[in-house]
């Protein structure tokens, strides 16, 4: 009963874990290895989800988590397994402009790149700095910044 | 075109594909590669061996004594196993406690801290154990040449040996397990914490 909630719950948001694992890992084994130890972790402590923020919240919040201290492959290479590499491969079929802005903002730094994803994702500036633990006026200086080495980017 | 239509094209690419009942329940039930745990896991091989070590010694010190000599490093081999294993059981259970509930700072400067502490306990444990091991090895097969544990402790020659072994072997496992763990955990590390220095960096 509660496994079924929450793979009801993981189907309904899976675009927040793809869009980490994309702006937080380089290769297929570590976007395989990633997507794994999110749901690994996501399920492990889906106990401790009280309900006291929104699902998405408290998810983006295990899978940014997770990618932050994801101990990267240097040279293992593992193959991902069939059925979800496929999902993972999805990358490939984005428009061109959508993989610019993807590697324009892993140019960033990783703590940078948590602000602006949650920022673009619609969270206000006093939501974002609760969430990654910084001021709000931190967290605006860094929002300004980050979106000014990404225009600038993307205008070259 | 304006970076937030960017986001919501990856936004609406990436909600396109549906993951399957079978992909999550698949990974939920994987064997986790996360670092507290691999650390946890070895740490957690040293601490089954220092349980039967203890059970070990308990059971020849209640069953098999009668010499002095051996009553004397039977019970403080008892007691060093078994204050080793709790200490390595207290840390371990220490660290299996991540809370995603708090922000995401102070997750990452929890989970620094309890890596640095388990490979800390490492460090300490195989300072002791690895010399332990080599002295207990060493007379273990000089009382099967000798025939009696007290012919050993009466050869001054080979107690001499056992001691200065004991002096050279601390420094070695030291710096070992020291030169193992930077070169297996020292660069995520110190990435750990540049990404804590980071969220405070106002430049």
């Amino acid at each position: 009963m509660k496994e079924k909630e929450f793979i009801d719950l993981i189907k309904k948001h899976s675009g927040i874990i793809y869009k980490i694992i994309i702006l937080y890992t380089n290769n297929a084994d570590d976007k395989a290895d990633l997507y794994q130890e999110i749901l690994y972790q996501s399920w492990k402590s889906f106990d401790n989800f009280k309900g006291n923020s929104q699902f998405s919240t408290w998810l983006y919040k295990v899978a940014i988590n997770t990618a932050l201290t994801f101990l990267r492959k240097e040279k293992k290479h593992v193959q991902a397994i069939e059925h979800y590499s496929d999902w993972l491969s999805i990358q490939e079929n984005e428009p061109e402009k959508s993989e610019d802005l993807i590697r324009a903002l892993k140019t960033l730094e990783e703590s940078d790149r948590v602000i602006i994803t949650l920022h673009l994702d619609g969270y206000s500036n006093d939501e974002i700095a609760d969430i990654c633990g910084i001021t709000k006026n931190n967290a605006s200086v860094k929002l300004y910044r980050s979106k000014q080495e990404i225009i600038n980017l993307l205008k070259k | 075109m304006e970076l937030e239509k960017l986001w919501q094209s990856f936004t609406n690419e990436s909600g396109k594909k549906e993951m399957s009942d079978e992909m999550i329940s698949e990974s939920i039930r994987i064997k986790s590669k996360d670092t507290i745990e691999k650390i946890s896991n070895t740490l957690k091989i040293k601490l089954g061996w220092g349980i039967l070590f203890s059970v070990l010694s308990l059971g020849l010190l209640i069953y098999h004594i009668n010499t002095t000599n051996l009553l004397i490093i039977m019970t403080f081999s008892t007691m060093y196993f078994s204050f080793s294993s709790l200490y390595m059981y207290v840390r371990i259970k220490k660290a299996g406690k991540m809370d995603h509930g708090m922000n995401i700072k102070q997750f990452i400067q929890n989970y620094y801290s309890q890596v640095k502490s388990l490979l800390r306990t490492e460090e300490i444990e195989s300072v002791f154990v690895i010399p332990v091991f080599a002295i207990i090895g060493i007379l273990y097969s000089t009382i099967l040449i000798h025939g009696t544990f007290d012919a050993v402790l009466t050869n001054t020659k080979l107690l001499l040996t056992a001691i200065v072994l004991l002096i050279t072997v601390v420094p070695f496992a030291v710096l070992f397990v020291q030169w193992a763990n930077k070169k297996a955990f020292g660069a995520y590390l110190e990435k750990l914490k540049s990404t804590i220095d980071k969220f405070d960096d106002k430049n």
